[in-house]
């Protein structure tokens, strides 16, 4: 799943992201949305933002949906 | 001086860190600002004396993530840092996320670049139940770390002695080391033994960014003499996953360091934060807070405060106190001949230029900017551009362009100069564009808002006009415009109560930007004026515009105002409001929203040259100038039945 799929108030680790695209490849680089990284999603309208450790920030679909995510354990 | 060297020393990180609190608690106020050679791109210089023989030359860099660099700015950071040599080199980060921002300062350790790691905002951090134990941490990294709250001041003294030990070379550097997969750890080796010319920053970090696919990296190295084989040895790395895996190994370390000295006592739920968010980012209430913040800040506070009353008491001085004693002056020196209306009389660069530069603009820009200054620094104009993404990607833009049009309702030249921030250059085109066409300026708004205010159905047809023209022309430019659609994404700040001293400096370094900009044009045009005048290309022109005017049913000396806007928005619009009394209701909205429209002034003309070149602004400038009248003649049709 990606990150576009998650649900509110959960928290997800990064599995991957999406490399089809190089430039927004880049961009989530950048922003340290990295494999292995913990987010939770604390808004999903009108936007999605997440938490991810102590920033948050907002993301569009197009982007979120080049995030591959999987719910984390607890 | 003897025994006097001067350090050069940069500021670099990520936006909103709060580099440019510290650049201006290390410098003081005496700053300069200086295009990047070869680039539009802009840094701030300053420099500071620390002692009797420490002079510092301080250097603010444009944000940036890391050194893979993707937009111009950070293209020019990523320059000063590696070409630049500097002495010192200040990392700046936000301390609450330090995990994040750790990984550039482990590639910026890695460069061997003399680094100090600064975490400011501190306090944000306590307050979040937090602590740092810094010796450990600078323990680890192996180089200096130090606390500051740039906004107090908190912290500085020690800052300051630390740049001058690293300047001195005092610091003793012993960086930490962080080993790579396998396969990149081989390919630097390769690449390492194949670089032969001197760098300023490490070989490792250049092979690795190589790596990577760093486009600006591989043109550094492009004359080594092993250039071919380099290339060979890149071809079989795909940079994709090499860069993956390396800030994977970075952000490991990093969140490795932070789990040990990173001290969290019990995390906090901010209630406060999380309702204000639902008000201000919830589709509907959120529309009706952004309407709400911007009657108060623009209409009560730019147009009633700034524009009728500041300006009223300002022109009356200037007029009764001043004006008299220039006509007085110059015409004991030069009677009443042609040089008496160059300096005096309607038109003079003392009567008219100063009068409208110092009673009319100043007060309203220096309001809207302090306005500005408090959305930026509260930490709400960021949520504004969440909640208008989405209508905004209706047109093609996104919510970034936010920051560049609401600055543009300031200054439209300066606003023009903040499309950069934004990614794509289509969206930097259509910004411009829409900026030189619909965005009224703070001096226009002011004088619109002044003229207007007195009747709510002129104010509401003015304003429903141009939204309107707003989302037509971003529509067509959408269509038209070839290109892909921008993504978004933004850091949210937590919601700040902004200090009064942060925006008094960002208050004054914009108006102090903005007089070494626009007086001179102001003086410019009132030369222009004069000549215009006495050799009759003025009245000849003016005429000229008048056909429009007239067209859309008003006087005939309309057609000056729009001339004088075409030297400054403001120019016009201040004009404007001279000449208030020869209106009718509806002449006055149709002018109002010609004059709107109506072509960008010169500076900000100038500047669209220089920022997207001539071919774009020569356009920009054609469509907008038919445009501008073309919808003041059918709104005066529209309105001729109903108003008078």
């Amino acid at each position: 799943m990606t990150l576009k799929d998650c649900e509110l108030n959960k928290t997800y680790i990064v599995e991957g992201i999406n490399m089809d695209n190089k430039y927004n490849f880049n961009k989530i680089c950048s922003l340290g949305i990295l494999p292995g990284a913990e987010i939770t999603v604390i808004r999903k309208k009108p936007i999605i933002l997440f938490k991810i450790s102590n920033a948050v920030f907002g993301i569009d679909a197009t982007l979120a949906n080049n995030i591959y995510v999987k719910l984390a354990a607890n | 001086m003897t025994g006097t060297k001067r350090y050069k020393i940069l500021l670099v990180g990520s936006p909103n860190v709060g580099k440019s609190t510290i650049f201006y608690t290390l410098t003081g106020r005496y700053t300069n600002v200086s295009n990047y050679p070869g680039t539009t791109v802009t840094f701030t210089e300053g420099s500071a004396k620390i002692g009797e023989h420490h002079n510092l030359l301080v250097i603010d860099t444009p944000g940036i993530y890391n050194l893979q660099t993707i937009t111009e700015e950070e293209e020019v950071a990523k320059k000063l840092i590696i070409e630049g040599s500097p002495d010192v080199v200040l990392h700046i980060i936000d301390a609450k996320n330090i995990e994040r921002m750790l990984p550039f300062t482990l590639q910026l350790i890695e460069a061997k670049i003399p680094t100090i790691l600064v975490l400011n905002m501190i306090d944000e951090l306590k307050k979040s139940n937090m602590d740092i134990q810094i010796s450990h941490l600078e323990h680890d990294l192996g180089i200096p770390v130090v606390e500051t709250i740039g906004i107090k001041n908190i912290g500085i003294k020690n800052l300051r002695a630390r740049i001058i030990s690293v300047a001195e070379k005092r610091y003793k550097f012993s960086p930490i080391h962080i080993k790579y997969p396998e396969y990149i750890e081989q390919n630097i080796i390769k690449i390492s033994q194949l670089l032969h010319n001197k760098y300023t920053i490490s070989k490792r970090a250049i092979a690795l960014l190589a790596m990577s696919g760093d486009a600006s990296i591989i043109k550094l190295i492009r004359n080594e003499n092993f250039f071919k084989e380099i290339s060979e040895i890149l071809k079989n790395i795909p940079p994709l996953k090499a860069r993956l895996d390396i800030e994977n190994t970075r952000f490991n370390y990093s969140t490795k360091l932070i789990k040990e000295h990173l001290l969290v006592k019990t995390k906090r739920e901010e209630k406060l934060t999380r309702f204000i968010d639902n008000i201000t980012l919830n589709p509907f209430t959120g529309l009706l807070f952004a309407f709400l913040i911007l009657y108060i800040g623009l209409y009560k506070f730019v147009g009633q405060f700034g524009a009728s009353f500041l300006v009223d008491v300002l022109e009356t001085f200037y007029e009764k106190q001043i004006t008299i004693h220039i006509n007085n002056f110059f015409h004991n020196i030069f009677n009443t001949n042609i040089f008496f209306d160059l300096f005096a009389g309607d038109y003079g660069i003392f009567t008219l230029a100063l009068r409208y530069a110092l009673a009319i603009v100043l007060p309203i820009v220096a309001i809207f900017f302090s306005f500005f200054a408090l959305l930026e620094d509260s930490g709400y104009l960021v949520r504004l551009s969440i909640m208008l993404d989405k209508f905004l990607k209706k047109i093609g833009l996104s919510g970034r362009s936010v920051i560049p049009l609401v600055l543009g309702l300031g200054c439209g030249t300066m606003a023009t100069i903040v499309t950069r921030t934004l990614e794509t250059i289509r969206e930097r085109y259509m910004v411009t564009f829409l900026l030189a066409l619909t965005i009224p300026c703070s001096a226009q708004l002011g004088v619109i808002l002044a003229l207007l205010g007195t009747s709510f159905t002129a104010l509401s047809i003015w304003l429903i006009t141009l939204i309107c023209i707003f989302a037509i022309s971003g529509a067509i430019l959408n269509k038209a415009l070839k290109g892909e659609q921008p993504v978004f994404f933004m850091e949210v700040p937590p919601l700040r109560i902004p200090s009064l001293k942060n925006i008094t400096l960002k208050t004054y370094e914009r108006l102090r930007w903005y007089f070494v900009e626009v007086l001179p044009i102001f003086i410019f045009a009132s030369v222009l004026i004069w000549v215009g005048r006495i050799t009759y290309i003025f009245d000849f022109l003016s005429y000229i515009l008048s056909y429009p005017a007239k067209w859309a049913g008003l006087p005939t000396k309309t057609g000056e105002i729009f001339l004088y806007g075409f030297f400054r928005r403001d120019f016009g619009a201040a004009g404007l409001y001279d000449m208030r009394d020869l209106f009718t209701v509806r002449q006055l909205i149709v002018t109002s929203v010609i004059l709107t429209l109506f072509v960008p002034c010169i500076a900000q003309f100038l500047i669209m040259v220089k920022e997207r070149g001539h071919k774009a602004a020569f356009y920009i400038f054609l469509t907008v100038v038919p445009a501008a009248f073309i919808i003041g003649i059918l709104l005066n049709l529209i309105l001729t039945p109903f108003i008078e």
